[in-house]
């Protein structure tokens, strides 16, 4: 009985969860803020369910195969939130008016001029080089 | 993650400063005891995925462990990836210090998103920020990459391997003191890991510089 409320709970605030990764899909403003949407809920959401399944089912085989999905869960999801994020950052989809500061766009702007004064130091591009 | 990405000034920075690149530790040493370091790790990672395969088997036999065994040589012979260069160094408290923490932040972070979705006022701008780490090896990059990703408020954009920076997007970050808190948290992740799996390099830097915030001030490159 007890071990079955426990389980209702944690199924319930799991869905709950998921519809925040849903509703946070919707409404945040830019890609990079509905990337934190997709990333971060659902996961505990997830993690509650499997416990949940967990309770319900304490087998060896149900509870490893459990583990399973949830170290996956892990792993996966910030790679593909950072290769989403990524892809968006440099194509350019991003709403400037939705980020406060860029420190990667400073670092990128200092690394161009670096590699310019570089290139002009050495000569590259002018006719001094050809000789 | 972070090991392949080729961020667009690490290239340019490592050409113009080769005494910089941080690569030089990772290069293969041909000598005895490297290979019998690699050999160890081999088997590691050879143990790992047999674990992973009589989990989905949900069974521990003979065949099963054996076919763990095959598949797991035939896996690492086949897909080859640049070994991964453990460092040797693992603190069980340290470790469950970082995995109470972790668990703990996995929840704020989960709750304080939902929150954010169900509000009525909508999410303010983001930030994104630059942190120069203090370690200098591919996992350690990846784990607080990984870790920086699931708890709150941030998310991974890009990074530079060779200088070793990470650039991370914070959720809902519109003022200084929200960017100063983002950047200590990161450097707090990285704190917890070295002392739980890091190299004795890599303590040796967290040592040297104890307070990354107040000597940088997230503005030194």
């Amino acid at each position: 009985m007890i071990p079955d409320i426990i389980s209702a709970v944690l199924i319930l605030l799991g869905g709950v969860l998921s519809l925040a990764a849903a509703l946070g899909l919707l409404r945040f403003g830019d890609l990079l803020s509905r990337m934190h949407a997709s990333a971060k809920p659902q996961v505990l959401g997830l993690l509650l369910v499997a416990v949940a399944i967990g309770i319900q089912f304490p087998t060896w085989a149900t509870v490893t195969t459990l583990a399973i999905v949830i170290s996956f869960q892990l792993v996966t999801i910030p790679v593909a939130t950072h290769m989403v994020g990524r892809a968006g950052y440099r194509t350019k989809h991003l709403r400037r008016s939705m980020l406060y500061r860029d420190e990667l766009a400073e670092a990128v702007d200092r690394a161009e001029a670096r590699e310019l004064a570089w290139e002009r130091k050495r000569g590259i591009g002018t006719d001094h080089h050809d000789g | 993650m972070s090991s392949n990405s080729q961020e667009p000034n690490s290239q340019k920075a490592n050409s113009q400063r080769p005494g910089v690149s941080r690569t030089t530790g990772r290069r293969p040493v041909k000598n005895r005891q490297s290979k019998g370091r690699g050999f160890v790790q081999q088997l590691v990672l050879v143990f790992f995925l047999v674990l992973l395969w009589v989990m989905l088997w949900d069974s521990v036999s003979v065949l099963s462990v054996l076919s763990g065994v095959v598949l797991a040589l035939l896996v690492t012979r086949v897909f080859y990836l640049p070994p991964v260069v453990l460092s040797g160094r693992f603190n069980i408290i340290h470790a469950v210090i970082f995995g109470a923490w972790f668990l703990y932040s996995l929840m704020h972070a989960s709750v304080e998103v939902a929150w954010f979705a169900f509000r009525r006022r909508a999410v303010g701008a983001g930030s994104v920020i630059a942190c120069d780490l203090r370690t200098s090896s591919d996992l350690l990059m990846t784990l607080v990459a990984d870790t920086a990703s699931l708890i709150p408020g941030s998310i991974i954009i890009d990074s530079d391997r060779a200088l070793g920076v990470l650039y991370l997007h914070v959720l809902d970050c519109d003022s200084e003191e929200k960017i100063f808190s983002g950047k200590a948290q990161v450097y707090h992740i990285e704190e917890l890991l070295i002392r739980a799996v890091g190299s004795h390099r890599d303590l040796a830097a967290l040592r040297a510089t104890p307070d990354p915030m107040g000597l940088k001030g997230g503005e030194r490159r």
